[in-house]
């Protein structure tokens, strides 16, 4: 049964296939009619009437060879097409049958560019779905169905082979896995579709550039510019074909009709473009320039063929020798630049022309007449930080420049404007980016990428991945690797690592070897780190949140330093914080400083090291307002720094440790109750002691609470204390043993009520360090051999 | 259905595309030597290398500065007439090109029906 909206027997239909049919032989069709109307010149020159023949020929043949050219190859949709073969993409449309079925459809689609677009960047192919999909000719007409109507939802003119991809996995149950395997989902097909759309619009518009735009007489009744020219960069100029300045960005949009409205404009056309590094602030200088050189943009008239210099501030301060020449530097350009009449000077990085130190001079007393003046217009780039820092000191600048903010743009623009750099990279690193890849940027460059702000953050990681790329691609694995390698940060799922996930499954006995009891403690905490390891914990959290409370010397801190071995691999992957140096609310300001300013401060930190444990020592002794601030670190993982940059506590296990109420646990302990049955009481003893606010302990994952070691356990805490010992003497190849009695006898020693087994590491290392050095240098012990200390080596050495 | 849709591209929107094509040639020359432009600043200063403000200055000087200007205006008018005339011997022979090209396109069948006719009555032009 034929589709009822699909006419095999259309005209276009039939162009679509000669087309098709055309495309391999178009070359030798061309080869051949040149090659007859030379020959037909060489005959008729030689006196052969059957020249004209050839040349007959020849002409014919030019007309079906510029018909393909001009018609048959590029299948535009008709106008306004209703019917499926109006509007169905040519390459498809060439290759289906009278009657064709989804298998065939699926066939078509690997031939298409855009099918071929969808298998590089997505991995999905039409090869998945070829066996999967029906050959039944009665089928077809629900994708085609469904493929029309993602056409009226995009508002695109053809029913292009992205359309029938997505209509063709609605029909086929298995997608969804098998998108879930390629980390996809349909939205993401939809971007791709977009995606393609929009190269294939910037190629023509490319295609239908004005390569010199205004002619070559454009400039000369503008002024001589040697000196703009040497200290500056002529954006204009140097518009790379193939960089796209053409922003799908809202926010750049709506800066860019500000500045142009206020360029125009004859009073006050200065200035102060303000955004984070990496928010686009260049980008939109060249979007500016690309505009004002199009002789078909609606702009006025008075900026079209303006020419936009790029100064760099800070090259120019770098070039003054003496007091006073970036003073003179500035004034020679700018008074140059007014009265060559056609310049737009952009000053990057404008913030040091407006403070005195290192690598900035105060240059205001030069800038601020000259924007007064409005005679040249000026836009100054800033970084928003130190603009506010700026204008808090210096209050006219505010005043004279029209202030033009960029914020950072969420995913889909990010994504649009990640999609135009990658034009630019593919070609610089002959690689090609997966969507996944981009995807995986964005998100692990907004987590661990704090320097700047979308969309630089992503292409920078983007083009850090180039150099990581496997076979030419650049896939999500190899941004995951990229990420590792340059920040340290593991982000790898589990299962790549069957030694991890060994690991995983043995956590408990793991942090056992380093931690003697608290079997609670210890269970809460691995249930949480497989959690996360597996990929079903809350992503916008830390991986674990624990307040652990107890008496001191129990292992609170030891299991901590655990976790940061087995979990981060290395004991030092700790982030220690003690919170009684954090008692007054002023302490804020240095728990969240900058890392240039305080590198020691809990965001620097985490920063440098986002793959860590936090360890918030005493936290009952902070004030409530680093209390507070603390809240949004323990509820969606993230803490803001004095920039305002937002740092990612999301793959940190934040831990916090209390000595309060511990009178109160070793007492209740002591009546007989378990550990994890006072959780709760102790909970309500401590909102009602006012020590923690309710809002503040109900952030944590779990209370764990640690009990007092039993004898037993303090035995085992001897052994591994003796175990690190040995390990210190293993250089000198010298082992040291110890009867259970004299182990007995430091626990005796060593234990106190109110420091736990604290004081009892200080104590053997003492005895048995002393007794070893004193051994060595009697020759009582050689290099390889064992030193059994007794009781009585013991008892002596302590006195 | 071969035929009829070559001949109706060829007459149809093989046409409108050479007559598109021929425009936009023809704009892209014209913007090209910014003929209109030239004509607006024809004895504009040539790049305005003597643009310095001479305000305040001595008699010497002010005199100084109105002969460069005078001579970077001359300079500047000899330039862009000799480039408006560069632009218009180019643009006159653009269209004839271009009138030649439409012409040919529209004939070709007819060209091509014309040499199968002198292949047929074997008349071969004389090189002597």
């Amino acid at each position: 049964m034929a589709v009822s909206n699909f006419n095999f027997s259309s005209l276009r239909s039939y162009k679509a296939r000669l087309g098709v049919a055309m495309a391999p032989v178009e070359i030798w069709l061309t080869i051949l009619a040149i090659v007859l109307v030379l020959g037909a010149v060489f005959l008729l020159i030689m006196g052969l009437s059957i020249g004209w023949g050839a040349l007959a020929v020849g002409v014919i043949l030019i007309m079906p060879i510029r018909w393909y050219q001009e018609d048959l190859h590029i299948h535009k949709p008709t106008l306004g097409g209703k019917t499926i073969d109006d509007v169905l993409d040519g390459d498809i449309l060439g290759r289906l049958p009278e009657n064709p079925s989804p298998y065939d459809l699926a066939i078509s689609l690997s031939l298409t560019a855009e099918g071929v677009f969808f298998m590089r960047r997505f991995g999905v192919s039409s090869g998945m779905i070829r066996d999967l999909v029906s050959k039944d000719s009665k089928d077809v007409e629900v994708v085609f169905n469904e493929a029309m109507r993602l056409r009226s939802e995009l508002a695109l003119p053809s029913l292009t082979a992205g359309m029938i991809l997505i209509a063709l996995l609605r029909q086929v149950p298995q997608s969804r896995d098998m998108l879930a395997h390629l980390q996809l989902e349909e939205s993401d097909l939809v971007a791709g579709i977009k995606w393609f759309a929009r190269l294939e619009q910037q190629i023509e518009n490319y295609k239908h550039s004005i390569k010199n735009p205004g002619g070559i007489g454009r400039d000369w009744s503008f002024g001589w510019i040697p000196n703009l020219s040497h200290f500056g960069q002529n954006i204009s100029e140097g518009l790379s074909g193939l960089e796209i300045h053409d922003s799908d960005i809202q926010a750049h949009r709506e800066a860019l009709n500000l500045i142009i409205k206020s360029m125009a404009s004859e009073a006050g056309n200065s200035l102060a473009l303000v955004g984070s590094a990496g928010v686009g602030k260049t980008e939109l200088i060249k979007n500016l320039a690309n505009i004002i050189m199009s002789p078909t943009a609606n702009i006025p008239s008075n900026l079209r063929y303006h020419q936009v210099f790029l100064l760099d501030a800070a090259a120019i301060v770098a070039q003054a020798k003496e007091p006073g020449d970036v003073e003179l530097i500035l004034n020679q350009i700018l008074s140059e630049a007014a009265r060559a009449k056609n310049i737009i000077v952009v000053l990057d990085g404008a913030q040091v022309f407006f403070e005195n130190g290192v690598g900035s001079v105060d240059a205001s007393n030069v800038l601020l007449p000259i924007i007064k003046a409005t005679a040249l217009p000026l836009i100054l780039t800033f970084n928003d930080q130190r603009f506010a820092k700026i204008v808090e000191r210096q209050p006219e600048v505010a005043n004279v420049l029209t202030r033009v903010n960029l914020q950072p743009p969420e995913w889909q623009e990010t994504l649009l404007a990640v999609e135009d750099k990658l034009v630019m990279l593919e070609y610089r690193y002959k690689v090609t980016y997966m969507y996944q890849a981009i995807k995986a940027a964005y998100d692990l460059s907004t987590r661990y990428v704090h320097e700047m702000v979308q969309p630089g953050r992503t292409v920078k990681l983007l083009e850090s991945a180039a150099s990581y790329a496997v076979d030419g691609f650049v896939t999500n694995g190899v941004v995951d690797e990229t990420i590792e390698k340059t920040i340290g940060v593991k982000v790898a799922k589990i299962g790549a690592d069957d030694d991890e996930r060994q690991k995983l499954v043995d956590l408990e006995n793991l942090l056992h070897a380093r931690v003697i009891g608290q079997e609670y403690a210890i269970k809460v905490v691995s249930d949480a780190l497989r959690r996360a390891r597996a990929g079903v914990r809350n992503q916008n959290r830390p991986i674990g949140t624990f307040m652990f409370m107890g008496p001191t010397g129990v292992g609170k801190t030891e299991l901590a330093k655990a976790l940061a071995a087995v979990y981060f691999g290395d004991e030092n992957k700790i982030v220690r914080l003690d919170m009684n140096e954090f008692v007054e609310a002023k302490d804020v300001a240095r728990l969240i400083a900058d890392g240039a300013d305080n590198p020691g401060s809990l965001t620097a930190q985490v920063m440098r090291q986002p793959f860590s444990v936090v360890l918030l020592d005493e936290l009952e002794k902070a004030h409530s307002a680093v209390l507070q601030t603390l809240l949004q670190l323990l509820d969606e993982g993230i803490l803001r720094d004095a920039n305002n940059r937002e740092i990612s506590f999301r793959d940190t296990i934040v831990i916090a440790t209390s000595n309060a109420a511990v009178e109160r646990i070793t007492e209740l302990l002591q009546r007989g109750m378990s550990l994890d049955t006072l959780q709760d009481q102790l909970t309500n003893e401590l909102i009602n002691s006012h020590i923690f606010a309710p809002e503040f302990l109900n952030r944590f994952d779990e209370i764990v609470l640690f009990g007092s070691l039993s004898k037993e356990q303090l035995l085992r805490v001897v052994d591994l204390i003796l175990a690190s010992i040995n390990k210190t003497l293993e250089s000198q190849k010298i082992t040291v043993t110890l009867p259970t009695e004299a182990k007995v006898y430091l626990v005796d020693k060593g234990y106190d009520p109110g420091l736990g087994a604290r004081p009892m590491r200080r104590i053997i290392q003492k005895s048995v360090e002393n007794i070893v050095a004193q051994a060595v240098l009697a020759n009582k012990v050689q290099a390889g051999g064992e030193l059994a200390i007794s009781l009585d080596d013991i008892k002596k050495e302590l006195g | 259905m071969f035929l009829v849709g070559l001949l109706g591209w060829w007459y149809g929107a093989g046409f409108s595309n050479r007559i598109a094509y021929s425009k936009s040639q023809l704009a892209n020359v014209l913007a090209m030597f910014s003929v209109g432009q030239l004509l607006r600043t024809l004895f504009a200063p040539f790049r305005q290398i003597s643009a310095g403000n001479s305000n305040g200055s001595s008699m010497a000087t002010f005199f100084q500065a109105f002969l460069d200007k005078t001579m970077s205006r001359f300079v500047g008018a000899v330039a862009r007439t000799l480039t408006i005339i560069a632009g218009l011997v180019s643009l006159l022979g653009l269209v004839i090109y271009r009138v030649i090209v439409v012409i040919l396109w529209v004939l070709t069948p007819l060209i091509a029906v014309g040499f199968i006719v002198l292949a047929i009555i074997g008349w071969v032009p004389s090189w002597q």
